[in-house]
Formats: structure tokens, C-alpha cells, sequence
């Protein structure tokens, strides 16, 4: 009898040390990451309504539209040199909207962020709903949404037609020193930029869905650099509507107008 | 004899075989409410609206917000900018960038204590209010 209480006593302590302890998670630890993407020209953030600022060329701009799609924001493993491309990750970045949470991605070290400005060709012919079954944008951000309607080729743009693709630059203000207003239209298919910005930062492993952001700057000084106002035609200018030269400087000023907010991610500054 | 051992041998491997979650082991006051004149401006006065970081006017430069008791919380609360969403601490760049390992940690060279922390995120979990 004794025998038998005592073999009931070590099962119960063995069933105990087995049941009691916290399950170690054997997944891949994943971090969850946001961009903080600042719109501002040269050092100075901006918003709709905010005073003209000078861009580093010294002209006096503000703006009172700066849309801009941002897809396929990818992270590059130090020690690997691979790049992790987060899935479904397509941010319709607003003037007055800085926070975008993308998603889970591997924690570790990275030296390099990538994104597309543009949504490319497969997403170009995609419609309005698949945006709001993918993208995880909510409502306001959709491009379903009134607000965001003149992103899109087909509904605001003359001449236009829905198969044209979404417009993923849309960017208008005015320009005190030339004292001109400006709006500009870019994108359609076949035509992305690619943005790296190489930098170091670690993502630390939480399951508790905390965001951790890398802060970027979008300046749009740097978008409108070599563009000049003084002549009337530079003013309006879409890939199919108007003046399609500007419309490619703007294009190649894209890669230049994205920095880090200090000189690297993880820096201070 | 022999069955005593055998019984404090698995006595202290029970003990010793599970782990301690790191917020346990950190003894903080519980969330009571918390107040961010009387508890959350006195942090932000003296960890980061110092010489060359947050403070002066209302800055312009991206990131730079002033967090001088006067216009702090305007500050932190613009809309879109994501410095502090009520409700929602983890999502809030006040309180994540304030976690050890976090990309551009604040306050920059130093870590304020855990219980300080909780106190940013109690407050922010109870609707960042300007109480």
C-alpha cells in the first residue's frame, strides 16, 4: 500500500513539472514592424495648411496634396544578404499620416530597407476591392474612399481611362518664389522606383504586437529639385496628360526624396 | 529515507525546471489612474525636453517634438503621427521607443526604470487623457 502511494506521489510531482512550466514558443520569433514616414521639405515637417517652407535649392513651397504608394517594403538580412519582403505590404502614404504598421518580419538584424514607390504592373490591374481584402488599409486609406479617389487614374483625370493604372504619385501646391501653383500626377504601369536606404538596426523579438517603427523622411523638396516653375507648362504635368518630360524628372527625383530621419536607423540625431 | 530523498530530488527539480517571466520578476505598482500633469510631465520634463532634444517651440523638423510641459500634450497627440494612440499603447511611438532593443531608443544614452515605463503605458492603455 505504501509502495503504491508513494509511486501515486512521484507521478503527481513528474505530472506537476511537466504542466507547470511555460511552453517555450518554438516558432520563429518575429517583430513587428511600422514605417514612421515624415512628409516634409528639406528639414521641415508639413502638413496641409502649414506655412511654405524652403526647399534646399531656396524656393519657397507648400503643399496642400502629397500622396504617394509605397508596396513591397523588404528588409535586408545582415549576416545573409537575403532580402524578406513583407507580404502584402502596400501603404498609401498621405500628407497628414505619418504611422504605418506593415507587418510581422523575422526579429534580427538588418543593414538595408527597401520599398517601391509604385504599385506595379500586377497590382496596377488589380481592382479598387483587392485593395481592401490585402492591403489591411482601413477604410479612410482605401482607395474606395472619396478622399483618395483622385489617386486614381480613370476617375479624376481627363483623358484617362480605369485600365491606366492608379496614379502613385499625386502631389500638389504652390510655390511662392515663382509664385505658381503645381500639380503633378505620376505613375501608370510600367513604372516603379525602387528606393534602398542601406543602415543598420536590429528588430527585437515581441509577441506582444509591439510596433516598432523606422522613421523615414519623404521630402518633397527633393521631388520638385530641377523642376523649373518658372515656366508655365512645368506646372501640370501626369505620364499622360501634360508635359511627360517633367513628369520624368519628378520620376528620377523619387530615388533621392527618401532618407532615414537621423543618418541611420538606429542613430541619434 | 531512501523515498524522502528520491521526493526532494523531485521537489527542487520541479523548482528548479520552470522559468520566470521577466514582468513577473518586476515588482510594479499596479495601473491605478494615472494623471499626465502630476505623472507623465515630470517624466518627459526631466528625460527628454532637455538642451537639443525635445524642447523649445513647437519644432518643425521631422521627429523633433517639443516635449516641454506647456505644449507636450498637443505634441504627442497629433492626429496621424502616431507618438501616442489612445488605447492603444503598443502602437504608440511614446511608449515603444522607450523599450530596451527598440529602434531609436529614447531617451537616447539611458533606459528609464520599468516601472516608469508601465506608467507611460498604463496611461496611454486609459486613453491618454490630459488629466
Amino acid at each position: 500500500m505504501k509502495k503504491i502511494t508513494f509511486m501515486i506521489a512521484l507521478a503527481m510531482m513528474v505530472l506537476i513539472s511537466l504542466t507547470g512550466c511555460h511552453k517555450v514558443d518554438s516558432t520563429i520569433p518575429t517583430a513587428f514592424l511600422g514605417l514612421h514616414m515624415h512628409t516634409s521639405i528639406d528639414s521641415n515637417q508639413i502638413g496641409p495648411g502649414a506655412p511654405g517652407y524652403r526647399d534646399s535649392l531656396g524656393r519657397l513651397e507648400s503643399l496642400s496634396l502629397a500622396d504617394l504608394y509605397v508596396t513591397r517594403v523588404s528588409l535586408r538580412n545582415k549576416s545573409t544578404q537575403q532580402w524578406y519582403t513583407i507580404p502584402n505590404s502596400i501603404i498609401l502614404k498621405r500628407i497628414d499620416n505619418d504611422e504605418y504598421p506593415i507587418g510581422n518580419v523575422p526579429a534580427g538584424t538588418y543593414d538595408a530597407v527597401q520599398f517601391t514607390v509604385g504599385l506595379g504592373n500586377a497590382l496596377n490591374s488589380q481592382g479598387p476591392s483587392y485593395y481592401m481584402s490585402t492591403s489591411g488599409l482601413p477604410a479612410a486609406d482605401s482607395v474606395l474612399s472619396t478622399t483618395e479617389q483622385a489617386v486614381m487614374w480613370g476617375s479624376m483625370m481627363n483623358g484617362m481611362s480605369a485600365t491606366s493604372g492608379y496614379t502613385f504619385v499625386n502631389v500638389q501646391g504652390y510655390d511662392s518664389t515663382d509664385h505658381t501653383s503645381f500639380s503633378y500626377q505620376i505613375g501608370g504601369y510600367g513604372d516603379t522606383v525602387q528606393v534602398i536606404l542601406p543602415g543598420e538596426f536590429t528588430l527585437a523579438a515581441n509577441q506582444p504586437q509591439i510596433v516598432q517603427y523606422i522613421h523615414i523622411i519623404a521630402d518633397y523638396g527633393k521631388l520638385l529639385q530641377n523642376i523649373n516653375l518658372s515656366i508655365p507648362a512645368n506646372a501640370n504635368s501626369s505620364f499622360y496628360g501634360t508635359s511627360p518630360a517633367t513628369a520624368n524628372s519628378l520620376l528620377n527625383n523619387i530615388i533621392r526624396m527618401f532618407r532615414y530621419e537621423c543618418s541611420t536607423p538606429n542613430g541619434t540625431c | 529515507m531512501y523515498r524522502i530523498e528520491i521526493v526532494g530530488f523531485f521537489l527542487v527539480w520541479c523548482l528548479a525546471s520552470c522559468t520566470k517571466d521577466n514582468a513577473s520578476s518586476i515588482s510594479c505598482p499596479a495601473c491605478v489612474t494615472i494623471s499626465f500633469r502630476a505623472d507623465i510631465i515630470p517624466v518627459l520634463t526631466s528625460q527628454c525636453a532637455k538642451s537639443g532634444c525635445h524642447t523649445g517651440s513647437a519644432n518643425t523638423a521631422p521627429g523633433r517634438i517639443s516635449l516641454d510641459s506647456t505644449i507636450a500634450y498637443a505634441q504627442v497627440t497629433l492626429p496621424g503621427k502616431g507618438y501616442v494612440n489612445a488605447g492603444n499603447p503598443n502602437s504608440s511611438i511614446l511608449y515603444s521607443q522607450l523599450l530596451s532593443g527598440s529602434i531609436n531608443h529614447m531617451p537616447v544614452g539611458g533606459q528609464l526604470d520599468p516601472c516608469t515605463i508601465q506608467k507611460i503605458y498604463c496611461w496611454i492603455q486609459q486613453g491618454a487623457l490630459d488629466n
